[in-house]
């Protein structure tokens, strides 16, 4: 879609800039890590079969210009001073739709439902810079002809049907490891997807593992234990960089102990303050709507509708009164002061006032502090 | 007059009712313990246990979706004498509990999970799975919660 499309256009100004680019990343894995600074893609020896199966038009460009810079020095000479333009270049052109591309992947990844061949799951987080590389290396050639796995597994999430990726056996040994791993947790990602969707528990037996009845059931219930816990890992300030579950669960089990501590702290002094507050409750009372609540603690849907709730809570506000300052925008900060120093001006008639402001306050800050917080479903 | 006309001004109207999760619950929450707050005063008995009890009783109502909710209505219409509803301190023991446990790291987990069982109303009733779940949207609750007593206290301060 874009990538090619983006590609071709660009590439009478810049192609053979870029190609070349393309071709000095295949040739020196060091020059291009420094460029990047990620996986070195493959080999050296590589290249040539790269080349032979890149388009002819291409790949005779690529030969071109490997003629005019046949030794290594010259080469490494214009590896350096491709740099800057593939770092300007990767400042701005081809590389903004890179960072949307990899917001998406990081999204996707994280509910990687699609089987493309070694989707990841939780690859893909933790390798965003490789997949900065990948990106780019797709990008400079438009038939990746031999791409190691690694920048299959990212690339293929990142750019998905955008640029279709022959699904090939990389036999390089460095990345069986990859594979296997994208394998295993593509197979994880389905049987939980299915265990989520269907009546019936269909697990799918990872290599080396266990077929009877009871550990198939029992490695079902593991597996829905896990998406729960790693929702719960985003729910809990923190915890996404804790490995393995124990120290998780203690993370949550301080987490819900402390926000209880809270509660009664605030339930003591609220006590202590309370005979002095004058409630009156009309107006807020009157205006509220019967409002949508959607229900269960449900993970998929969540990420997606982060950024829609963060929109709403802006937006749809109920009506409340605003404090003089005409801004029909909310500054947050500034906003406690202004109201209730209106509050104190109109005290004697306005009722209300300091109850609007409390729920002003309390809306106020709910929505400052959790525009990305979880979507809770019915 | 005066006062309609300034108050007009100020008014600011959604034109859709309010659909996100947080504001519906904090309001909601605000608008079941003010009242309740209220009444409170007026009957000039606001010892800390009962204010626990209506600050309790308002997360309960607040978040009726929930399976959580339900067992902390129950809990709290059942008992006559308002008792505490967070178990910090015998979360602590649990914990202190755990950690002399041996090495088994399944089992480990499972007593994390028994604790987390304790800490969540109605907890023990729900399998594990479900209590992962409801677990979640009670963390949630409890921070909105928390958030709409500070600002109470704040304003009233």
């Amino acid at each position: 879609m874009d990538l090619t499309g983006g590609f071709g256009a660009r590439s009478g100004g810049v192609g053979p800039c870029r190609e070349a680019i393309g071709l000095e990343s295949l040739h020196l894995g060091d020059e291009f890590r420094q460029l990047v600074t990620t996986l070195p893609p493959e080999n050296a020896s590589g290249s040539f079969t790269a080349l032979l199966e890149l388009p002819p038009t291409q790949a005779v460009e690529l030969l071109h210009f490997t003629d005019s810079s046949s030794s290594q020095a010259a080469v490494t000479g214009i590896g350096g001073e491709i740099a800057p333009p593939l770092h300007s270049l990767g400042g701005t052109l081809a590389f903004p739709s890179n960072s949307v591309l990899m917001e998406r992947a990081a999204r996707f990844s994280v509910i990687a439902t699609e089987q493309q061949n070694g989707n990841i799951s939780g690859e893909t987080p933790t390798s965003s810079v490789p997949s900065n590389s990948s990106a780019n290396l797709d990008i400079v050639k438009t038939e990746p002809a031999e791409t190691d796995s690694s920048q299959r597994l990212i690339s293929d999430s990142a750019i998905e049907n955008q640029i279709p990726c022959p699904s090939q056996n990389n036999r390089n040994g460095k990345r069986k490891d990859f594979e296997k791993k994208g394998k295993s947790s593509t197979k994880k990602n389905k049987s939980s997807e299915e265990n989520e969707k269907l009546p019936y528990v269909h697990v799918r037996a990872r290599r080396g593992q266990a077929t009877d009845s009871h550990s198939l059931a029992e490695r079902a219930r593991r597996e829905k234990i896990n998406a729960r816990m790693k929702l719960l890992q985003e729910l809990v300030p923190g915890c996404d960089k804790i490995q393995g579950t124990a120290l998780v669960l203690d993370e949550i089990i301080n987490h819900v102990q402390s926000l209880q501590r809270q509660v009664e702290m605030l339930s003591m002094r609220l006590a202590a303050v309370n005979p002095r507050i004058d409630f009156n409750l009309d107006t807020i009372l009157a205006s509220e709507n019967g409002s949508l609540m959607d229900g269960s603690f449900n993970g998929t849907p969540m990420q997606l509708a982060w950024p829609h709730q963060a929109i709403e809570t802006e937006q749809s506000f109920h009506h409340r009164q605003l404090p003089p300052p005409p801004t029909q925008q909310w500054p947050f900060d500034g906003l406690n002061q202004p109201v209730w120093g209106r509050e104190e001006d109109q005290a004697d008639g306005n009722d209300n006032s300091n109850l609007m402001a409390v729920s002003e306050n309390v809306m106020v800050a709910s929505a400052n502090l959790h525009p990305n917080q979880v979507k809770m479903e019915l | 007059m005066e006062r309609q006309i300034i108050n007009k001004k100020k008014r600011v109207f959604s034109l859709e009712p309010n659909k996100n999760p947080s504001a519906v619950f904090t309001r909601k929450y605000t608008s079941h313990l003010v009242p309740a707050l209220k009444k409170l005063n007026m009957n000039k008995n606001s010892s800390k246990q009962t204010v626990k009890h209506e600050v309790d009783m308002a997360l309960a109502l607040s978040a009726q979706e929930f399976a959580w909710s339900r067992f902390l209505l129950q809990k709290l219409s059942s008992s006559t004498n308002p008792t505490t509803t967070t178990s910090s301190s015998d979360g602590i023991q649990i914990l202190e509990r755990s950690d002399k446990e041996g090495g088994n790291e399944e089992g480990e987990i499972e007593e994390k999970l028994r604790e987390l069982q304790t800490l969540l109303p109605g907890g023990e009733e729900m399998n594990v799975e479900e209590m992962l779940s409801e677990i979640g949207n009670y963390i949630k609750c409890l921070e909105l919660q928390t958030i709409a007593l500070k600002s109470i206290v704040q304003d009233s301060t």
